[in-house]
């Protein structure tokens, strides 16, 4: 299938706003994906999708069977091949801008990490890899990263890297490694301790890191009420974690040169989100932190509720509603 | 008859007692929460010198990974705008949450 691959461009892009957005790059998804229509359900548009920039959808198809996805592409190749060349280019008037994006907000010079979640079993190492497991990106500005590790470190410092702890218990010690679940409200984190000892000095230190985290979320929504992630439900879950993690922090480059964190936790409850009713036993989960790939910039899940003044939001969600709940399907 | 009733006294006694005591052991073997039954979960400590090992468990494998091998371009909009300019059609993979992030 890889070799496949290089038949098409490939591109990939989350969906929701795609299909519930208005703006120009939501509005040509919809167009291209209905025949020129808005798209007014909550139908699902996951999957994969072959596309002719002037002639719409060639082939569609969502599904995990690697067959039916080879037979999607084989016959989106050979609907390619009927074109003409006027449907293989863009149409002219088509607007393809978009006005927000959340990897916008990348923070240059700060820090990013990307978080891997594992469901674990007892016996952990020595037990059988789940196949459970899902990554995310976790974000902090240059002035983060500098406070929390700041220029004037040296060997034996302790550094205090509560807050850096919070976020991660907020946003990415999340059980989601079935899908997509909640973040925690800031009021819910009992629990966020994350220390560096500093061994060794000079141009760059080695830090050993140790903490741990408790978030205990109850059956009330305690986030923003408008927020987008605000479940039609809400089922009490918590998770509890223990750190521990190994980096070398070039302090003259206010970066880090290897970063590997490790949580291990346990998890209970569930959200309306996170698949966790087909089994709902509390149990163990285990995270990875480490450097985020220069690219793609892929934003964190929970950028939008981070809270902090650096993250620029649109002024109106635009996918919060669909278009016919707006009225917009008379437009 | 006086015995008989003290019987009695000690009976009700005794009944009232054992009553309590099955009572509080309603009461014990209430079911555990959730998060009770998860605080008895044993988690594993982790030494410095596991570190690669739990970070080589808990990442992708090579097979499990395989997709990122692949170049995606991380927008719908500028992936159409290239498939336009590479006379190529378009791939796209649709997810709730980005397919590159957290689905």
């Amino acid at each position: 299938m890889l070799e496949l691959t290089q038949r098409f461009v490939c591109a990939a892009d989350e969906v929701w706003r795609l299909q519930r957005g208005s703006e120009p790059d939501c509005l040509a998804f919809q167009s291209l994906s209905t025949g020129g229509k808005r798209i007014t359900d909550r139908g699902t548009r996951q999957g994969f999708w072959v596309f002719a920039p002037g002639a719409g959808v060639l082939s569609r198809v969502n599904t995990r069977n690697p067959e039916r996805v080879l037979e999607a592409l084989d016959a989106g190749l050979a609907a390619w091949d009927e074109l003409t060349d006027e449907q293989r280019k863009l149409p002219k008037d088509l607007d393809l801008s978009s006005g927000h994006r959340w990897e916008d907000n990348f923070p240059e010079g700060g820090l990013a990490l990307e978080r891997i979640g594992r469901e674990l079993g007892n016996k952990g190492l020595f037990g059988e890899r789940s196949r459970l497991w899902n990554p995310d990106y976790a974000w902090f500005t240059e002035d983060e990263l500098v406070a929390g590790f700041p220029d004037a470190m040296k060997n034996e410092d302790d550094l205090d890297l509560s807050s850096i702890a919070r976020r991660l218990a907020r946003f990415h010690l999340i059980d989601n490694v079935r899908g997509q679940s909640l973040p925690f409200a800031d009021s819910e984190i009992e629990l966020a301790e994350l220390t560096a000892s500093v061994l060794g000095g000079g141009d760059s230190a080695t830090l050993l890191f140790r903490g741990r985290t408790r978030a205990v979320a109850d059956d009330t929504w305690r986030l923003d009420q408008d927020s987008i992630w605000k479940p039609s439900k809400v089922i009490a879950h918590g998770m509890e974690c223990e750190f521990t993690g190994l980096a070398v922090y070039d302090i003259h480059k206010r970066k880090f040169n290897t970063f590997d964190l490790i949580a291990v936790g346990r998890r209970w409850g569930h959200t309306v989100n996170n698949g966790r009713w087909r089994d709902p036993a509390p149990g163990r989960v285990a995270f990875h932190f480490g450097l985020a790939p220069d690219m793609p910039r892929i934003a964190p899940t929970f950028l939008s509720e981070y809270g902090t003044d650096w993250v620029v939001a649109p002024e109106v969600m635009p996918w919060r509603d669909s278009p016919a709940e707006c009225g917009l399907e008379d437009e | 008859m006086k015995h008989t009733h003290r019987s009695s006294v000690f009976a009700c006694l005794a009944l009232a007692i054992l009553s309590t005591v099955a009572l509080a052991q309603d009461q014990d073997s209430k079911p555990l929460s959730d998060a009770e039954i998860a605080a008895d979960l044993r988690l594993p400590y982790i030494t410095l010198p596991e570190l690669p090992a739990w970070r080589d468990f808990i990442r992708p494998t090579e097979a499990e990974a395989s997709y990122s091998s692949v170049d995606w371009i991380p927008t719908f909009a500028d992936g159409l705008r290239a498939s336009a300019e590479q006379n190529k059609p378009l791939l796209f993979w649709a997810m709730n949450g980005h397919p590159l992030g957290c689905t």
